[in-house]
């Protein structure tokens, strides 16, 4: 009375595993990456840029490319600009939100994160800029991840 | 026939993830930056008040005037031209928590002014508060700035696409002299497209 054969069934059951899979797959992660600059000082008293950039998703990190990071003051606010480049020919959508570290590694500025939406267009190097909450920062970290749908 | 209880229980583990409760209340991101409609929303606002402050504040004229001293600022109530009902108190009033955060302004506002006064004629008058700390009436200290702001939309539709195009335009007048010291303008595109299926 089933009609269905061993095998049927077998693969109507991992056809539902993957539609299910698929099903929760469609949320898209929010890891991405991160890019750090921090600000210090070489042997001769000159201000340099300690770079650091993790790549926690590797889909995107396949689509944009970190190229630079820089740092420069506005009187004694820090400011921020980090050079993405898509290695996509299609457009993509990305959020961005900065966090501000000041000298001991503590967090400046308010409590929320605010993203932002940014477009890249193919094959497209664009800079993403920001400027600190506040004179203490001296560390800047930069969001990337992927638009939620 | 023993294919039957693992196809079932194939078909219930299949769907577990695809079910849920009717009724969810959960906390969101409040920096969020999904858009739900072309209305002006909240990603909106914080966007407009980080790019506004972050430009004033690394503004070279500015950035050398904050230097030396905080000027004393006021805000304008925001002219709202957009088609939409928009607390535009609650953007300026970012704006000017981000500025004073900066520790690079000062603020009065004009819209506590008669609580104020009414505590300073308490002070003053009751007999109640000692003269010595009792504040007195004259001796607040005059704006040297204002921050004014225009917010414009234009919308259009066609078919099943609408695009909204915001623009918020700030400006910082000195007031003894009628110039302005800075201007900056944030603008944001929404586009809407209906979807063809189950839209």
């Amino acid at each position: 009375m089933y009609g269905l054969g061993k095998y049927t069934g077998r693969a109507l059951a991992a056809l539902l595993l993957t539609a299910s899979i698929l099903g929760v797959a469609g949320c898209g992660t929010t890891a991405g990456i991160e890019a750090t600059g921090k600000n210090d000082w070489d042997q001769d008293g000159a201000r340099i840029l300690v770079k650091n950039v993790v790549i926690n998703n590797s889909g995107l990190a396949g689509d944009i490319l970190v190229v630079d990071l820089k740092s420069a003051m506005s009187g004694d606010i820090m400011k921020a600009q980090v050079t993405l480049r898509s290695k996509d020919r299609d457009t993509v959508n990305i959020q961005y939100a900065f966090n501000w570290f000041d000298a001991q590694g503590m967090a400046v500025g308010s409590g929320t994160t605010v993203w932002k939406p940014f477009i890249i267009y193919g094959r497209e190097a664009k800079m993403i800029q920001g400027v600190a909450p506040d004179p203490r920062a001296r560390e800047f970290k930069l969001h990337i991840r992927e638009a939620e749908e | 026939m023993k294919s039957l209880p693992k196809l079932l229980l194939c078909l219930t583990l299949a769907a577990l993830p695809l079910s849920g409760c009717a009724h969810k209340v959960s906390y969101g991101d409040a920096g969020s930056a999904t858009p739900l409609s072309t209305e002006f929303g909240s990603s909106d606002l914080q966007q407009i008040a980080e790019s506004m402050v972050d430009s004033l504040v690394s503004f070279p004229p500015m950035a050398e005037v904050t230097g030396q001293r905080r000027p004393v600022v006021t805000v304008d109530k925001v002219k709202n031209k957009t088609m939409q009902h928009i607390d535009t108190e609650s953007v300026t009033d970012s704006i000017r928590t981000k500025l004073i955060r900066t520790g690079k302004f000062r603020f009065i506002d004009r819209t506590t002014d008669s609580a104020a006064i009414d505590e300073i004629k308490t002070q003053q008058e009751s007999g109640l508060v000692d003269k010595k700390t009792a504040v007195d009436f004259g001796e607040q200290i005059g704006a040297e700035y204002m921050l004014t702001a225009n917010f414009s939309e234009i919308r259009q539709k066609a078919g099943s696409t609408t695009d909204v195009y915001y623009k918020f335009t700030m400006n910082l007048k000195n007031l003894r002299t009628g110039i302005l010291e800075w201007s900056d303008e944030k603008e944001i595109r929404k586009t809407f497209t209906k979807s063809m299926f189950g839209g």
